[in-house]
């Protein structure tokens, strides 16, 4: 069963269902419409995970053909209860109320789902019936086509441009303060847009990532803050990782020699992670510049992102709690301990590096 | 999938994160209850002189082609995405605003009487609306439609104890009400399940637009 297929039928499912519900003025007088949506996805995740638990998966295969025949009748359903007045209304502003974001016109909202109906189509004719998605990405027009859709994306989509815009905006002035209004402003979504700031700033490197992690410890306390800086750095990390692979490891391979190319392979296979985790205890060190490096080298990704998780965590916990005060002495105190623990985590290195040497030494 | 595994984990563990987080930042919320009293005073505007109260408002337009019995609600109150028009200041404020301007309140339904055909009393209001580039005030009847259609004659109903209770939001309601601040005397309570309210297309702005609403009480 693809889940992914799973995931966009019970979506359309959803709309469907809403549709319907919202028929019932006294229900959509009571009741917040929108949340049919995220509950018929959830009930078909559990019920396709029943199923095949029980054998039985096939009973919901939902190959491409039942896929295309969803949409139409869905579309054809939703267009006789509704009309063509309503239809341009009513699913937006389930959308709207759902996610509780006012401030998105219905001409947005309906642009957005009508890319995610088109796109998810797109997407469903990939996998075990067709072609994978990783071998798409291989070629260079793969890589164009993805590099297309993100610009269109921007370009055409105004709510996606403008918030991204923004976003960039207030992380430039870097401003602790501005950070925080502006996660805040956002009400009970400022912790999804924190996480989705974060990774914006591994992207968009020279975006500073500290001024994030100060903002979360601010407003969600140290703890909770340090939690949602460390985990939204390390889905950062892994999204650079993957973009230099899938986008960079070609062009490397081309501009370099392959006798370097596989001596640098080799160091990085055995010893990448150390070298990714006293990078990441650095506080000098660009996070984002060490994601896309190791991307572009053979070091395996759980290696990177182990070494990444463990790395980053002193200065998250660090930044998290002491936040501004992180000034002078302390400062000064802060750095002196990181290196420290980057200066013996060298050593492990460099004892590992010997050891390895000799041995291969004993055995020519 | 294992890949896509470790990132869903982190993806579980910020909404868990975001749980704990949005109770954190209600007490913070709480807590800046200077910045709330100024930016209240952003949206709600009194002028005792006049004894005129001027709110805030969006035009919601999913109300220009279907049907609600709230005129004017408070955005985060549970009703806030119910009604024509979103109300950027809450019920509270509101009722604190129409006492100062020496609006007398009817508090004469309760929630039993909901589906009795009982009338809100209390003082009368003349309520307008206006939005930028409009250049004058228009009747708050003239921006609804009716499937059956009466001069509005909205009364302050009170009900501060049943809008603090239910927190729904309501500002304003088109037929009697029990939780509303404001209701329309028109039509008795229960009015709603036969009758029709609509937000007009061709006289209120497009969705979204920010208007002001007026409460003047009447002489």
């Amino acid at each position: 069963m693809n889940v992914f297929r799973l995931l966009y039928n019970s979506f359309i499912w959803g709309i469907l269902i809403s549709i319907l519900a919202f028929q019932s003025e006294w229900l959509e007088m009571r009741v917040n419409i929108g949340v049919f949506i995220p509950i018929v996805i959830v009930l078909c995740l559990i019920v396709g995970t029943l199923l095949k638990k029980l054998g039985k998966g096939h009973l919901l295969h939902l190959n491409l053909t039942a896929t295309i025949i969803n949409v139409i009748a869905c579309a054809i359903i939703s267009l006789v209860v509704l009309g063509m007045e309503r239809i341009q209304v009513v699913p937006a502003s389930i959308v709207r109320e759902g996610m509780k974001v006012t401030n998105i016109s219905f001409d947005s909202i309906n642009i957005i789902l009508l890319l995610i109906l088109i796109v998810g189509l797109i997407l469903c004719f990939f996998g075990r019936d067709g072609i994978k998605i990783k071998n798409i990405f291989r070629r260079t027009k793969g890589k164009a086509l993805c590099i297309l859709i993100i610009v269109c994306l921007y370009l055409l989509v105004p709510p996606i441009k403008s918030n991204v815009n923004q976003a960039i905006s207030v992380l430039k002035t870097v401003d602790v303060n501005a950070a925080r209004e502006y996660i805040l402003s956002f009400g009970i979504w400022a912790p999804v847009v924190s996480f989705l700031l974060m990774i914006l700033q591994s992207v968009v490197a020279p975006l500073p990532a500290f001024i994030i992690t100060f903002a979360n410890a601010g407003l969600f306390g140290w703890v909770k803050g340090a939690i949602l800086s460390w985990s939204s750095a390390m889905a950062g990390a892994a999204l650079c990782y993957y973009i230099a692979k899938l986008l960079g490891r070609n062009v490397v391979q081309k501009l370099t020699s392959r006798t370097a190319l596989e001596k640098v392979d080799e160091f990085f296979e055995k010893y990448g992670k150390y070298a990714v985790l006293i990078a990441r205890l650095l506080p000098f060190i660009s996070f984002d510049i060490v994601s896309y490096a190791a991307g572009l080298t053979s070091m395996n990704f759980w290696s990177f992102f182990v070494a990444t998780g463990i790395g980053q965590l002193p200065a998250t916990i660090v930044y998290s709690y002491i936040g501004g005060m992180l000034t002078g002495t302390v400062k000064t105190f802060v750095i002196g301990l990181l290196m420290l623990f980057a200066v013996s985590t060298l050593i492990v290195l460099l004892k590992k590096m010997w050891n390895d040497k000799q041995k291969a030494k004993e055995i020519a | 999938m294992k890949k896509l595994l470790s990132i869903l984990t982190m993806l579980v563990l910020v909404i868990a994160v975001s749980v704990g987080c949005s109770s954190k930042q209600q007490n913070t919320a709480t807590d800046k209850s200077d910045n709330n009293t100024k930016k209240n005073a952003d949206v709600l505007v009194v002028n005792k002189d006049k004894k005129e109260i001027k709110m805030f408002a969006e035009v919601n337009g999913k109300y220009f082609t279907e049907s609600t019995r709230h005129g004017v609600v408070f955005k985060d109150g549970s009703n806030g995405e119910k009604s024509v028009l979103r109300g950027l200041a809450n019920q509270i404020d509101f009722y604190d605003a129409l006492i100062s301007i020496g609006a007398k309140p009817g508090n004469n339904i309760k929630m039993t009487d909901m589906d009795k055909g009982v009338k809100v009393q209390g003082s009368k209001l003349n309520v307008f609306v206006t939005w930028e580039g409009l250049g004058k005030e228009i009747p708050f009847n003239d921006i609804i439609s009716s499937s059956d259609p009466r001069p509005m004659n909205i009364r302050f109903g009170g009900n501060l104890e049943n809008a603090k209770a239910k927190n729904t939001g309501c500002i304003l309601c088109l037929d009697s009400c029990a939780v509303g601040i404001t209701s329309n005397a028109s039509y008795e309570t229960g009015a709603s399940k036969t009758v029709k309210f609509y937000g007009k297309k061709d006289v209120l702005p497009k969705d979204g637009t920010k208007v002001t609403v007026i409460f003047r009480l009447a002489e």
